[in-house]
């Protein structure tokens, strides 16, 4: 011991000077009350805190006078009589005012004594000041709030509980699927509160939250787990479960996260069904598309041997028979000739066509349009010159589709160019223009033009706007729609009857150009 | 759910009149364990727990039926009628005081008299009124039971009260006391503090004794005035007990007043 602190404790100090010593300037207030909450003492430090001097505290004071009105309030419906039931107080909260009217944040220890002989009370306080502390209560209380009330607006279930599984916070939509009073819910063991089932056998099972108390790792439900509320209602869950560590980074909790997936199963197995069914008919679809394809390529096919005697035998009759025939008959025979010819042509496009949807692999090797078009010319050359037509284009791109395809396309929509022209000369004019992923070619013509009612009807099989007018099988442009559509791409026109048509189509650009 | 296990019924003693003790804001029937067992040579002595208090059916509190005095009002009502006591001789404590005000104007016939112990049909000063708090007091009220944990968790309202050394009867007494949920406790006080009855004084027609402590900080001596000047034909008496709790600080005074009442009244 140091002199020091050898002058501290005099050693002629009386004993009461010692314990006033003690208790003046204590680091706590200390005030002594009677029955009737009167001040009997009070010390120099709380004087000191609240800036009174003692004079000031004397007559009759009581110990709510220098509490705030709500303190006074929690004084006398709670604390006083808390104390006089128990005799002993710990840790309160309570508010004084100082002489300056600033409030002073304490917690208070209280403790009675009771004298049996002469009825008379004591009770004695013990006053800490908690300004800081005070702070961080109200701090930790506004964030508890924050989260109760961030929790309470979410969608997702969620259900907090203590280390032994007893629920700690539970929030409206978790109450709302268990069926239960939110502040009833508290305190309840988990189980108790969300009864969880098998889906397919009804069996309970355990709660995730005590695998993830007993494991320490976050655990997710197995499927097919259902709540079974308070009513009996059930519904199908989606969830997970995690522990709750303390600063030590012992378990202190587990918290259980979860949704009502019902109405989702339920979507869920709906589309599952819708796309079944669509797949069923996609199926149907093709199989039926193949059918037909099959059925024309072999009715075209096995029609086009009797149509090919036919033909044959007519031309026998008028190479040998001709002059037995006379003018008449050789009439009706050119007519049966070139009926032939017609139907042996339609034939033609029919079995194109019929080959076309059947399955085949068509090659992306990039074609010149050019090149493609140079061929068209030569092919349709006759036509051509037969009616002075005028076929021009701008530099053409390469694009991605096999030539005979684009030829076909291409072939058809001239030869309709020039065979649906108007009085004028027929001026065939092809471009194409970039645009993002494809071209867009457009087939310019001044021919007789389409009204606006025909723009959709034009490209189905067989449909033909003009009958025996022009010639034609009425196969080329669904012809063109398909090889379109084949390649991911669009067609479509644009007219105005007597001033032409732009035919427009779209195909991919070639790999890599 | 039976109302003796809803409001944590109590009946003991004899007599053919049935005396119906109610407890105020902040605690439950144990608060009567003093004066009650007095009456019980002469009369039936009739305890219970308002719901949310003591060891009442906590399930049987909703907030929103507990919006107003007058619902505890219709339970005095049913307990009455529960207990066949009519018409009972009604001792209500603080806010306890005014629910029987209330009570007895529904159902005069069920009540042979009223004793009021400190009540305030206003706690909130108004014009000329003086009911001793502001709106504000009653605020920093609540966030004081805030601050005592009490509008914390259920789980954690106990804590303040674990040390006690004393395991026998006090031990009990704390903790049918912190069994209030600090919800509904929060809840009451704002009804019980921000009701104004002030108007219904002047249709009771049983007849009444006003017990006004000194020192009541609660409910002050002009509040008392206030209700015996206000209350058709009733008596008042001024004790010398001090504070808000005459049956508890010193319930011998407390019994005497209320003996003398009932038997010259």
């Amino acid at each position: 011991m140091s002199d020091r602190e050898h002058e501290a404790l005099p050693e002629e100090a009386s004993l009461l000077e010692l314990a006033e010593k003690l208790y003046g300037p204590a680091p706590c207030g200390y005030v002594t009350t009677g029955a009737s909450g009167n001040l009997l003492n009070i010390n120099q430090t709380l004087l000191g805190w609240l800036g009174y001097v003692r004079e000031e505290l004397q007559s009759g004071v009581r110990l709510v006078d220098l509490l705030t009105p709500g303190g006074r309030l929690f004084y006398e419906t709670h604390l006083a009589l808390l104390l006089n039931a128990q005799q002993s107080v710990d840790e309160i909260a309570l508010d004084f005012v100082c002489k300056d009217g600033s409030v002073l944040p304490t917690l208070v220890n209280a403790r009675q004594t009771r004298d049996t002989r002469t009825e008379s009370v004591l009770n004695r306080w013990a006053v800490f000041k908690a300004t800081v502390r005070r702070l961080y209560e109200r701090e930790l209380l506004g964030a508890r709030n924050l989260f109760e009330t961030t929790l309470s607006s979410i969608a997702d279930a969620v259900v907090s509980t203590d280390d032994r599984g007893v629920i700690t916070f539970i929030n409206g939509v978790a109450a709302e699927l268990a069926g239960w009073d939110p502040d009833l819910a508290i305190g309840n063991p988990i189980e108790d509160v969300l009864v969880l089932v098998r889906e397919d056998t009804g069996e309970r099972i355990e709660n995730p939250i005590r695998d993830a108390l007993r494991t320490g790792a976050k655990v997710g439900l197995e499927n097919h787990t259902v709540l079974v509320s308070a009513q009996g209602r059930t519904f199908v869950l989606d969830d997970t479960a995690a522990p709750i560590f303390d600063e030590d980074g012992s378990i202190s909790g587990a918290v259980i996260v979860f949704r009502d997936v019902t109405q989702r199963r339920e979507d869920e197995r709906k589309l599952q069904e819708a796309y079944r069914q669509l797949e069923e008919s996609a199926a149907e679809l093709r199989r039926s598309n193949e059918d037909l394809s099959q059925f024309a390529y072999v009715a075209s096919h096995d029609l086009r041997s009797p149509l090919n005697t036919v033909s044959l035998f007519s031309q026998l009759l008028r190479r040998r028979y001709s002059d037995k025939l006379g003018a008449d008959g050789t009439q009706l025979l050119q007519q049966i000739e070139s009926s032939t010819k017609r139907m042996g042509a339609l034939i033609e496009n029919l079995l194109e066509f019929a080959m076309l949807s059947s399955k085949r692999d068509y090659s992306t090797e990039p074609i010149d349009a050019e090149t493609a078009l140079k061929i068209v010319v030569e092919n349709l050359h006759s036509v051509i010159t037969e009616s002075d037509a005028v076929i021009e284009w701008t530099s053409l791109p390469k694009v991605g589709m096999d030539d005979t395809s684009l030829t076909q396309l291409f072939q058809n929509l001239i030869a309709n160019a020039i065979r649906y022209r108007s009085s004028a000369t027929p001026h065939v004019r092809i471009s194409a223009q970039r645009e993002v992923g494809y071209w867009h070619f457009r087939c310019q013509d001044n021919g007789v033009g389409i009204g606006a009612e025909h723009y959709e009807s034009i490209f189905e099989p067989f449909k033909r706007l003009h009958g025996n007018e022009f010639p034609g099988s009425g196969i080329g442009l669904a012809l063109c729609k398909k090889i379109v559509q084949r390649y991911g791409g669009q067609i479509w026109v644009e007219s105005k009857v007597g001033e032409g048509s732009t035919f427009h189509f779209t195909v991919p650009v070639a790999t890599g150009g | 759910m039976s109302l003796f296990t809803k409001h944590n019924i109590n009946t003991y003693g004899k007599g053919d009149k049935t005396i119906l003790f109610a407890h105020g804001y902040g605690c439950d029937q144990t608060m009567w364990r003093f004066v009650a067992p007095a009456f019980q040579d002469r009369y039936r002595v009739v305890l219970f727990d308002y719901v949310g208090a003591g060891n009442s059916d906590i399930s049987a509190y909703s907030r929103q039926k507990y919006g107003a005095l007058s619902a505890y009002a219709d339970d005095v009502l049913e307990i009455i009628e529960t207990v066949r006591g009519a018409p009972v001789i009604f001792v209500g404590h603080s806010v306890s005081g005014l629910i029987g005000v209330l009570a007895s104007i529904k159902r005069p016939e069920a009540f042979a008299s009223l004793v009021l112990v400190g009540p305030s049909p206003c706690y909130i000063n108004d014009a000329d009124y003086a009911g001793g708090f502001s709106r504000s007091d009653i605020e920093a009220l609540l966030k004081t039971l805030d601050d005592n944990h009490l509008g914390w968790s259920k789980a954690m309202a106990p804590v303040i009260m674990k040390n006690v050394d004393r395991p026998e009867l006090a031990q009990e007494l704390a903790d049918s006391f912190c069994r209030t949920d600090p919800k509904i406790a929060k809840h009451f006080a704002r009804v019980t503090f921000l009701s104004d009855n002030r108007a219904d004084l002047a249709k009771v027609t049983v007849p009444t004794l006003v017990m006004q402590c000194s020192q009541d900080d609660i409910a002050p001596d002009t509040v008392g005035d206030y209700v015996h000047r206000n209350t058709p034909g009733s008596k008042f008496v001024t004790l010398q007990a001090t504070g808000h709790c005459p049956h508890l600080s010193a319930p011998a005074e407390t019994i005497e007043v209320i003996r003398e009442y009932l038997e010259r009244p």
